[in-house]
């Protein structure tokens, strides 16, 4: 195999690596989206409970 | 030892350590590749790691505003958060697999990369190039039964290729050429031959022809054939010479035979002047 070969064979693994991040990066963003709006859920029932503990009083 | 030897003798000496220099280059390439590949694979693994990791951190947050362990675990599976977020961490899990996979596959040496599911992978792209090939050549076929059919018939035609081909076919059918000269039993079958062997030039391709039989045993199928297609065109006059002809050399396979031997070698000649047309053809 000739040094040329190699280096085509080193971009390609590259392009293979770029291109797992970008579709890692988006998987993460759809994950974070799932988990916020959850936890952004979480905040406000509980919000709603707090009020309602300070209005019983 | 002369002049000339002693010249050659020190210019394989220089060669000799550039050649090394060059091997080595090659080997150090090489080094750095593998490092490179296991670099990437380890990039790959531990950042698919981190991501499936990444909503367990996140959920110990919900402790701040108030909430146990339980008490978020049952919300979670009220609002379908784990069943979403195992879709997730599917995606990601087979994302890390197929890039790891993929830059595993990346090999090396030419040897390497013969593997099975490689020389599979080879067939499999052969079937599909026939396949190519025979759709190509149904849309070839069905080119030459739209010319077949159409009014042109003029007698500069045997100067083009393809529809001097089925210029040829047609006048073997008719028994006469478009000039009007009678051809007798013999001309016609190997007007007709020369015609479906050049049509068969252009329907395998006409640089592949030199090592198959170009026309040996095919004028009859190929003939049938145009005539199946004419009928089912719906020029039912002009698809019944064409069976009438199949059957008369069907009936006369020995005459049939050495028309097309003659044919054959006739068509082999004219290749390399069919060749040079086509070239200059396509140059102007």
């Amino acid at each position: 195999m000739t040094g040329d070969e190699i280096q085509q064979n080193i971009n390609r693994i590259e392009v293979i690596y770029a291109d797992f991040q970008r579709q890692l990066q988006q998987l993460r963003a759809e994950q974070e989206a799932i988990i916020s709006n959850f936890l952004k859920t979480l905040e406000i029932a509980k919000l709603k409970e707090l009020r309602n503990i300070i209005a019983s009083k | 030892m002369n002049r000339v030897e002693n010249e050659q003798n020190s210019s394989r000496a220089e060669k000799a350590p550039r050649k090394e220099a060059a091997e080595i280059s090659v080997v150090d390439l090489q080094r750095h590749f593998e490092n490179y590949k296991g670099e990437k694979i380890n990039a790959v693994n531990s950042e698919t790691q981190a991501a499936l990791q990444s909503p367990n951190k996140r959920f110990e947050t919900a402790a701040s505003i108030g909430y146990t362990s339980e008490q978020v675990q049952q919300f979670k599976q009220e609002q379908g958060i784990d069943k979403k977020l195992n879709q997730n961490r599917q995606q990601i899990e087979s994302l890390g697999i197929n890039a790891r996979t993929r830059i595993e596959a990346v090999k090396t040496s030419e040897a390497e990369t013969e593997t099975p599911s490689v020389k599979k992978e080879k067939i499999e792209n052969q079937d599909e190039r026939e396949k190519i090939k025979e759709q190509f050549q149904e849309k070839r076929g069905n080119i030459l039964t739209n010319f077949l059919t159409s009014e042109v018939t003029s007698n500069g035609l045997d100067l083009v290729p393809f529809a001097g081909s089925g210029k040829m076919v047609a006048e073997s059918i008719a028994g006469k050429t478009l000039a009007g000269k009678r051809l007798t039993g013999k001309e016609r079958i190997i007007h007709g031959a020369m015609g479906a062997g050049s049509l068969t030039l252009d329907f395998i391709g006409i640089g592949e022809a030199k090592s198959v039989a170009i026309i040996a045993g095919k004028s009859v199928s190929l003939v049938e054939k145009i005539g199946a297609k004419l009928a089912a065109k719906g020029s039912i006059k002009s698809a019944r010479i064409f069976f009438i002809t199949a059957k008369f050399m069907t009936k006369h396979p020995q005459l049939t035979a050495r028309a097309e031997q003659f044919a054959e070698v006739k068509i082999k000649e004219k290749i390399q002047d069919i060749k040079k047309y086509r070239k200059q053809a396509t140059q102007r």
